[in-house]
């Protein structure tokens, strides 16, 4: 099996920084939103609405460096790279980055890094929401919900992920499959 | 204290803390990381900062348990609120103390973190100002071009991977012309040290957690 | 001893689709300073990089011949001095350096003491390497060779961002590493300051070597440039007004009054490392400037960045970052489909397209296609664009003289009239006087016309 090397992980850190960036950019629609929904209750839906912008790196990472891990790292370098900078989120990030990450990297395991696909990042924007979902079950309370928001808060997560981390990382996959840049585990 | 050993420490307890909701835990952790910060003589300012950033976050999920679930359990929402605030009070005390190149050289000389993972992310982290400037210049020719670039578009993230991939090339080169081997030895020309003493604050630190943790409310 | 040698057999190298070498032969032998030269493009980083072994890598291939490479110390400064450092400090670098090199702790600190004191760094060693001039990196950049001591130093257009004096400091350690033993590959598309070190010249031409030697006389293009008459000039598309700049740290430009006229082509000349680049960040609202700068008649710092950028457009060094599609025919249909310019439409842009043999690339990936390929389509994209004033940044780089005469051409056909304005950043003198009216110089911060 092929293993990351150098460069691979370089490109994974540079390409969790580059959306941390991108991100920042969609920071003031994330405030937008938390206070425009909690007068009526759903100010922390303003999370579960934007969280599959925040998942994009490790879908994208792991379609772009055919190799296991490598969408794990996307996430996860990119909460290390959090930390590194000094925010104080730092050392919280690094949790839900590994949370995160594993999530990601799930959908490729279940394909066994040979198919890449739609069905792989529908996969993986799935595993990611479930996976993310618990966690945040545990350590946002969502377990205080009534039974209707459980379910709202998680359908309404998982089509975020399934626009952001399987419709727009295809729509950038294929940009890059068009440029030659993808490695294959073909070769 | 060890840098590496630190970080365990924090990422430790945030992770119990996440999963045990805990009131008196997280005051109590609030409390101690305040009186340590102050101790670090970190200024006032910095530590006013650290109650303001998470206000935002922490009220809007005391709103939405305490106002907007079946229960209306003010203890649990007290919890989430105050849990927040110890994250980023434990955060803090990191990333106040500690150097990013002490943690890396920590975690590849205490922790046997491969030396690739250490360097080729400090890599990428040491150029964040010049990365910047080249995704500020996709935007700047999209609207050059008469087509703003905004965070939904593909056209966005696919220049700032090749970008990236241009840079991950040409920064695995420098590292390489100046002697970098992958899975090679390395030298230590910085020792970080990791001592008995170290260990026995990380182990006493945890040992006194737990009991606070299961018995108190 | 045994003096070590390497050795180029009938190398023939391709990347992507292009060969860049056919049946290369080369022998330097330990102790040799080899200048290498030629054309942008033609392979000279190529060759650096074939002897350091990183090429091959994925998209570069040798298709025939070998290499033989006895210099396991190698080490290599490259062209851009942001790309090949690991750490955030000089000195952090230097240690992550003599790590890798499993030097020990006190041999390590008497090399960089040493190193250091040879490169002048000793002052910078803590500063962030991100706050360095391109000529200081550089010095950093040999430093660390030094420290390593390196017996093979190969040397990639290294003093593109630097400026005269940390040049002419580079050569001259260069020159005493060379009287040490060392071997030096460099390559340089500026001869001069090479004299003293009596280098072997290659140039690099059609996928080959010739082995030449230094001009005797280096060549001098004349050009002449009238100095803009006030009163006939009424059109004014910038004004500066007490204007200076310092970027990142380094005062560039001190209190300027200047005005730039419309209908006008200015060539802008500096030397490497004065601040030209950066004044182009300035216009284009990318770096912050004192003073005073007006734009039709309003302060750059009060227009909205979206509706400027629509009539600031610039050229950038690196035609790759002009793009924003794929393949060749998408990036020109995006263009057409924002299409501002009225000479142009896509009858027009076919007929061009023959004209500068760009025709037939349609479903070519366009960043795979050659440097002088290219150039052209990022000029016609910018024309496209048809923004007011128009900047460009070095645009004959890796051109033969006809595709200059052919950018010529579309630039005055298709883009000057009395509403708009071209501003040059040019090395690249010839033919420059029948785009150019006017001629600006940066020199010691200042900002001015001349002839």
């Amino acid at each position: 099996m092929k293993k990351l090397h150098l460069r691979d992980i370089i490109l994974i850190a540079l390409i969790a920084i580059i959306f941390g960036f991108i991100y920042l950019a969609s920071d003031g629609l994330y405030n937008a939103l938390t206070a425009l929904l909690t007068p009526i209750g759903y100010g922390m839906l303003a999370n579960d609405i934007m969280m599959g912008i925040w998942c994009m790196a490790g879908p994208l990472t792991g379609f772009l460096v055919q190799i296991p891990g490598a969408a794990f790292l996307g996430e996860f370098l990119g909460s290390c790279v959090e930390l590194l900078a000094g925010e104080q989120w730092g050392a919280v990030n690094l949790l839900s980055g590994a949370v995160q990450g594993l999530g990601s990297e799930l959908g490729f395991t279940f394909t066994s890094y040979r198919k890449y696909n739609w069905f792989t990042l529908f996969l993986s924007a799935t595993t990611t929401t479930i996976v993310t979902y618990m966690y945040d079950f545990i350590k946002n309370g969502y377990s205080y919900f009534s039974t209707f928001n459980m379910i709202l808060y998680f359908v309404v997560r998982w089509l975020s992920m399934l626009l952001f981390t399987c419709v727009l990382v295809k729509l950038i996959v294929d940009l890059l499959e068009k440029a030659h840049v993808i490695q294959t585990n073909q070769n | 204290m060890n840098p590496g050993l630190k970080l365990f420490l924090i990422l430790t307890i945030s992770f119990e803390i996440s999963l045990i909701p805990n009131l008196t835990t997280n005051l109590i952790i609030i409390s101690i990381c305040l009186i340590y910060l102050l101790f670090k003589s970190i200024s006032l300012k910095k530590i006013l900062l650290l109650l303001i950033i998470p206000l935002f976050a922490a009220t809007v999920v005391f709103i939405t348990i305490y106002y907007f679930t079946p229960n209306h359990n003010l203890y649990h929402a007290t919890i989430l609120f105050t849990r927040i605030y110890a994250y980023v009070f434990l955060g803090a005390v990191f990333t106040e103390t500690t150097s990013i190149l002490s943690l890396a050289r920590s975690l590849e000389q205490n922790f046997k973190l491969p030396s690739k993972f250490a360097y080729g992310t400090l890599a990428a982290f040491n150029v964040i100002p010049k990365i910047h400037t080249e995704v500020n210049r996709i935007r700047l020719v999209g609207d050059m071009r008469h087509y703003h670039l905004s965070f939904y578009s593909p056209t966005l993230y696919f220049k700032a991977i090749l970008a990236a991939i241009s840079w991950s090339n040409s920064l695995a080169e420098g590292m390489i012309s100046h002697g970098y081997q992958e899975d090679k030895p390395r030298s230590v020309i910085v020792p970080v040290a990791l001592t008995k003493k170290d260990w026995l604050i990380f182990s006493s630190i945890l040992l006194l957690l737990q009991p606070i943790l299961l018995l108190t409310k | 001893m045994l003096s070590k040698q390497i050795k180029i057999n009938h190398l023939s190298f391709q990347y992507q689709n292009h060969k860049i070498f056919n049946d290369l032969n080369l022998t330097v032998n330990q102790g040799e300073f080899i200048l290498l030269t030629g054309n942008s493009g033609s392979g000279k980083s190529t060759l650096l990089k074939i002897i350091a072994e990183l090429e091959p890598k994925f998209s570069g291939k040798i298709i025939a011949g070998s290499l033989t490479q006895p210099f396991s110390n190698w080490g290599m400064i490259f062209q851009d001095p942001n790309r090949q450092f690991t750490m955030a400090t000089p000195r952090e670098e230097l240690i992550f350096t003599l790590e890798n090199k499993l030097v020990d702790r006190s041999t390590a600190l008497k090399r960089i003491d040493y190193a250091s004191k040879k490169t002048h760094i000793q002052d910078l060693l803590d500063r962030p390497l991100t706050e360095l001039s391109g000529g200081e990196k550089q010095r950093v950049a040999l430093s660390v060779l030094i420290a390593m001591e390196s017996d093979l130093l190969l040397l990639d257009e290294p003093f593109a961002n630097c400026d005269s004096n940390n040049r002419k400091f580079l050569l001259d350690s260069l020159s005493l590493l060379h009287q040490e033993g060392k071997t030096i590959l460099i390559s340089d598309h500026d001869f001069s300051g090479y004299k003293e070190l009596n280098p072997i010249v290659i140039e690099i031409k059609d996928q080959n070597f010739i082995v030449t030697s230094l001009p005797s006389t280096l060549p001098k293009i004349e050009t002449h440039f009238s100095l803009p008459d006030k009163k006939q000039q009424n059109n004014l598309s910038y004004t500066f007004n007490s204007f200076s700049l310092s970027f990142p740290n380094k005062g560039l430009i001190t209190s300027t009054n200047l005005e730039l006229y419309s209908g006008a082509a200015t060539l802008l000349t500096g030397e490497n490392g004065s601040g030209k680049t950066s004044l182009f960040k300035a216009l284009t609202k990318v770096i912050p400037y004192h003073g005073h700068l007006f734009f039709r008649e309003k302060d750059v710092k009060k227009w909205r960045k979206r509706p400027y950028l629509a009539k600031v457009g610039q050229i950038f060094q690196n035609p790759d970052d002009q793009f924003l599609n794929v393949t060749v025919e998408e990036e020109l249909n995006f263009s057409l489909k924002y299409n501002q310019n009225p000479l142009l439409n896509r009858s027009k842009l076919t007929s061009l397209l023959s004209k500068l043999k760009l025709d037939n690339l349609d479903k070519q990936v366009i960043y795979s296609l050659s440097g002088g390929q290219k150039r052209k389509l990022q000029i016609l994209v910018m024309l496209m664009a048809y923004p007011e004033v128009l900047l460009l940044d070095e645009p004959f780089s890796g051109l033969d003289q006809k595709s200059v005469s052919d950018v010529i051409f579309l630039l005055k056909n298709y883009f000057l009239n009395t509403e708009h304005t071209l501003i040059v950043i040019s090395h690249q003198l010839n033919q420059i006087d029948k785009l150019c009216d006017y001629h600006l110089i940066l020199k010691d911060h200042k900002l001015f016309y001349t002839k």
